[in-house]
């Protein structure tokens, strides 16, 4: 190839080709961190799955929660694409009324008993706060998933009765976009 | 060296019938479409105007061996002989037309009210078009400019019943006395349409709007002609709530919803609301036809700017802008030199040289897919044809070249480094991004022949290969698009696909029975199959991300054959009552394991009954019903595809046309109906066929004025 030709062209191009951006609006979570504090122990539990990449490389910690208390749940995301890193946690607290986060998996089967501790505009559960007591020892998965509602066409999507929906259905029952669902493995420890 | 690095040259040397003088320099005796050796099919204005309000897709899906693809909402993809739009050349006006053709959801950007003819071209064609005619072209020819001083055009109005869709086409051609070498053209169109609905739902947020706006001026300059025109597509439109982002395990659990989750809130509006999908298209072309001896040279130049933005449903609403933004800038250059008719024995030979060349940017914002690139490409080519007697024999060579600059951003480079498909120092680091270069050649040639033995009988056989060209996605997308449960892993080191076809045809008219019908096989080499990608230990490979557990696929080059049938029969063409009916089969098999690839149309058998009842003060009066049945796909690997094939299904339709003289003026009115029955169905190369079946019943009337 004729090299003062092609660099001719290329000097004659717009520079925007070869400086590429990912930022685009874009809604990117990267990392979820669960935050457990123990309601008579005072202890707290953090796990966190994270794939800071956004490339399908996940780390993953497991959580260990103790029975015989009741721990104080609280849900954060994250894009730590985005520097400095985005609390997307506060976009959704304050769309509370188009999201809400769902427990499921083995481990809300007998092996710990979760309970929504906060409500939007309308009443309805939104789960970035949650009181969790586990039932008994044992080990399963914890599978934890964002659900935005948004509004189609104006009408809600979002129900009072959504998260009795999934326990008896399945997340595929209820409308809305996932974005993020995310497992964490369980284990719950005899005092 | 430019002209050496030219690509693929847009249209055959016949497009400069704009103004009679020049159809003689360059025209001799039958039209480029009855010499063709390859299967050709051509729609004129008046097939057109029955599909007159339907985009592009639509409106070729009449030709046999041709499937109108739905995206996910009021827009569709032509497939021809098992090739979507990666395989599948567009021409507009001579000039190849450039988007962001990969996307199974991206409708062809071109509008078919500024059709006059449009010619659907079977079989690999390289070295006519160039690169990706692998199985054909659709050339979409703009009507001749007017010739003679006055002014004429046609006005045409189309309504819709399902999605309330309405649409106004205009157009005016004039040549002013006091400039009798200058002729013009104005055209324009709006259409609107509320979501679709199927027998038991509406498909929410499936309205659409489209409008065209063009403009023509050529001049007669003695033997030459100059053209210059500019023409803008502009298309908004929902995407169906049915198709939002899911997890693959909700997708999975979603296939056998009998309907969609909470379509019972869906209404017909005609409101956009988020996910929405926005595409402006733009063309320029200069044009200038010059005659050389005998010959004739034909000079092109081209500008395109495609621009796609597609916007999610986000935090924030509107005020977040679209998610993805696609800018994509195309300049092009062709040309053609023709000899003229040049005696040689009994018969005569004519053909010629041609060149094109383009250059090409990229502009991509948004989660990973397609990174910016800049390529520059060309190609040189050579035809001729000999006419003895009653046979016509065209041979063809052609070399093209294709340069790719592609600039990732580090992380995605970074990521392609960490999954071994880049290594380190494959690519170049710079300030903002990392330039990864790829260049490809390939050469193609073509053999055909012609032969009719009487004035009944008319035989083809066209032997061709053609070339692709890795897409910059099939190189480097690394992730998920919103609208697939999928995550795509490109390869940067693919190379170039090459297919080589045979495609016998025969043509008979008995005068009470006319027809066409055609087989063909294509091998193709180095396919690039868009497939699961398979673990160490051979089971279906994931990638774990923030919205689950994702299947894999990627991008492998496999040899794949293509090969099939099809053709149409009519009897008592001329009668008062008469029939039609046509066929389409594809097979298309991975050759190293046998499988059926995906996203081939089913088999499809199309009847009608016809009456052409002759009624005082109406030309042309047609009343038609009409049967179409499409199988079950069965011949294909149901491992690679998320969901089994739907069922086969039978669509009922009816019409009735007329043509009526008013004055020097002509009326076309027509009433169409389709899928009358409202059966339910879907349809195996619908996107929406995951999650929703295809509309229901529709009436559609026209009304068109040619004055």
């Amino acid at each position: 190839m004729n090299r003062a030709l092609l660099a001719a062209l290329l000097l004659a191009a717009c520079s925007d080709v070869s400086n590429p951006t990912e930022d685009n609006e874009q809604e990117v979570i990267t990392t979820v961190t669960l935050t457990f504090v123990g309601q008579t122990s005072g202890n707290t539990v953090e796990a966190t799955w994270a794939d800071p990449e956004n490339d399908g490389s996940p780390v993953i910690d497991p959580i260990e929660l103790g029975v015989g208390e009741t721990w104080d749940l609280s849900v954060s995301f994250l894009d730590e694409l985005s520097d400095p890193t985005d609390d997307v946690t506060t976009e959704v607290a304050e769309e509370s009324d188009q999201h809400q986060v769902f427990f499921t998996g083995t481990a809300v089967d007998g092996l710990l008993d979760i309970a929504y501790a906060d409500t939007d505009d309308n009443g309805f559960p939104v789960g970035l706060s949650a009181e969790v007591t586990p039932q008994a020892s044992g080990t399963g998965v914890l599978t934890v998933t964002l659900r935005h509602l948004p509004l189609q066409g104006g009408v809600p999507q979002k129900t009072a009765d959504l998260a009795d929906t999934v326990a008896t259905e399945g997340l595929s029952a209820i409308p809305g976009e996932t974005d993020a669902s995310v497992d964490f493995d369980v284990t719950a420890i005899a005092p | 060296m430019l002209w050496w690095m030219a690509v693929a040259w847009a249209e055959e040397p016949s497009t400069d019938e704009d103004l009679d003088d020049v159809e003689e320099i360059v025209v001799e005796g039958r039209s480029a479409a009855e010499e063709d050796t390859h299967a050709r099919t051509t729609l004129d204005e008046g097939a057109l105007a029955k599909e007159a309000g339907s985009d592009l897709a639509e409106a070729v899906a009449a030709v046999p061996g041709v499937v109108a693809a739905r995206g996910n909402g009021d827009n569709t993809k032509p497939i021809l002989r098992g090739q979507t739009e990666r395989r599948l050349l567009v021409l507009f006006d001579g000039v190849r037309h450039e988007s962001q053709k990969w996307g199974q959801d991206h409708a062809t950007e071109i509008d078919p009210f500024a059709a006059g003819k449009i010619d659907v071209v079977k079989g690999a064609a390289g070295v006519r078009y160039g690169p990706d005619a692998i199985g054909g072209v659709v050339l979409v020819e703009p009507p001749p400019l007017r010739d003679e001083v006055g002014l004429g055009g046609k006005v045409q109005l189309v309504g819709v019943s399902n999605g309330w869709r309405g649409v106004a086409a205009g157009r005016v051609d004039g040549v002013l006395a006091k400039a009798p070498g200058l002729t013009f053209r104005l055209e324009g169109n709006y259409g609107r349409g509320a979501a679709l609905h199927t027998p038991d739902y509406v498909l929410g947020n499936t309205a659409s709007i489209t409008w065209n706006l063009g403009g023509t001026v050529a001049a007669r300059i003695g033997m030459s002609t100059i053209t210059a025109s500019w023409r803008h597509y502009d298309f908004l439109g929902g995407v169906c709530y049915c198709v939002g982002a899911e997890s693959p395990d909700d997708f999975l659990d979603r296939l056998d919803d009998p309907v969609p989750v909470g379509s019972e809130s869906w209404t017909t509006s005609y409101t956009i609301d988020r996910p929405y999908q926005q595409v402006a298209h733009d063309l320029a072309l200069l044009r200038g036809a010059f005659p050389v001896g005998s010959g004739s040279l034909q000079l092109t130049y081209a500008f395109q700017l495609d621009h796609r933005q597609e916007a999610e449903p986000v935090r924030g609403g509107d005020a977040a802008g679209a998610q993805y933004d696609f800018v994509l800038r195309t300049h092009s250059l062709d040309g053609w030199l023709g000899h003229g008719a040049h005696v040689l024995g009994e018969g005569t030979h004519e053909g010629g040289i041609g060149f094109d060349a383009s250059f090409q940017e990229n502009v991509y914002a948004g989660l990973p897919l397609i990174p910016n690139y800049r390529a520059l490409s060309g190609g040189l080519f050579a035809i001729e044809r000999w006419h003895v007697h009653e046979v016509v024999i065209e041979a063809g060579a052609r070399v093209d070249h294709l340069a790719r600059q592609a600039f990732l951003t580090q992380d995605a480079f970074s990521r392609h480094v960490d999954r071994g498909t880049l290594a380190p120092d494959d690519c170049a680091p710079g300030d903002t991004s990392v330039r990864c270069n790829s260049a490809w050649t390939g050469g193609s040639l073509s053999l055909g022949a012609l032969w009719r033995p009487s004035e009944q009988i008319e035989t083809r056989l066209d032997l061709s290969s053609a070339n692709r060209f890795p897409n910059a996605d099939e190189q480097y997308m690394n992730g998920s698009a919103p609208t697939s449960p999928v995550y795509a892993l490109g390869d940067p080191s693919l190379g170039v696909e090459t297919t080589w076809g045979a495609s016998p045809t025969l043509g008979w008219d008995l005068r009470w029975l006319r027809g066409e019908g055609s087989v063909y096989g294509n091998l193709i080499q180095n396919y690039i199959y868009f497939a699961p990608a398979l673990g160490p230990d051979g089971s279906p490979a994931f990638d774990v991300t923030i919205r689950g557990a994702y299947p894999r696929y990627d991008f492998r080059p496999i040899d794949a054959m293509f090969y099939g049938g099809d053709g149409q029969v009519e009897l008592l063409p001329d009668e008062v009552i008469g029939a039609t009916t046509s066929v389409a089969i594809v097979r298309a098999v991975d050759l190293a394991t046998g499988a059926g690839l995906v996203m081939i149309p089913p088999d499809r058998v199309r009847g009608a009954l016809l009456g052409r009842p002759r009624i005082r003060g109406f030309d042309e009066a047609v009343v038609q019903a009409n049967v179409t049945w499409v199988a079950r796909q069965t011949h294909v690997d149901e491992d690679v595809d998320l969901a089994p094939p739907p069922d086969g299904y039978v669509l009922v339709g009816a019409s009735a046309s007329a043509e009526v003289p008013v004055g020097h003026d002509l009326l076309r009115v027509g009433v169409e109906g389709n899928n009358l029955l409202d059966a339910r169905y879907r349809e195996y190369t619908s996107l929406l066929r995951y999650s929703a079946d295809e509309p229901g019943r529709e009436v559609r009337l026209r009304l068109g004025m040619d004055f």
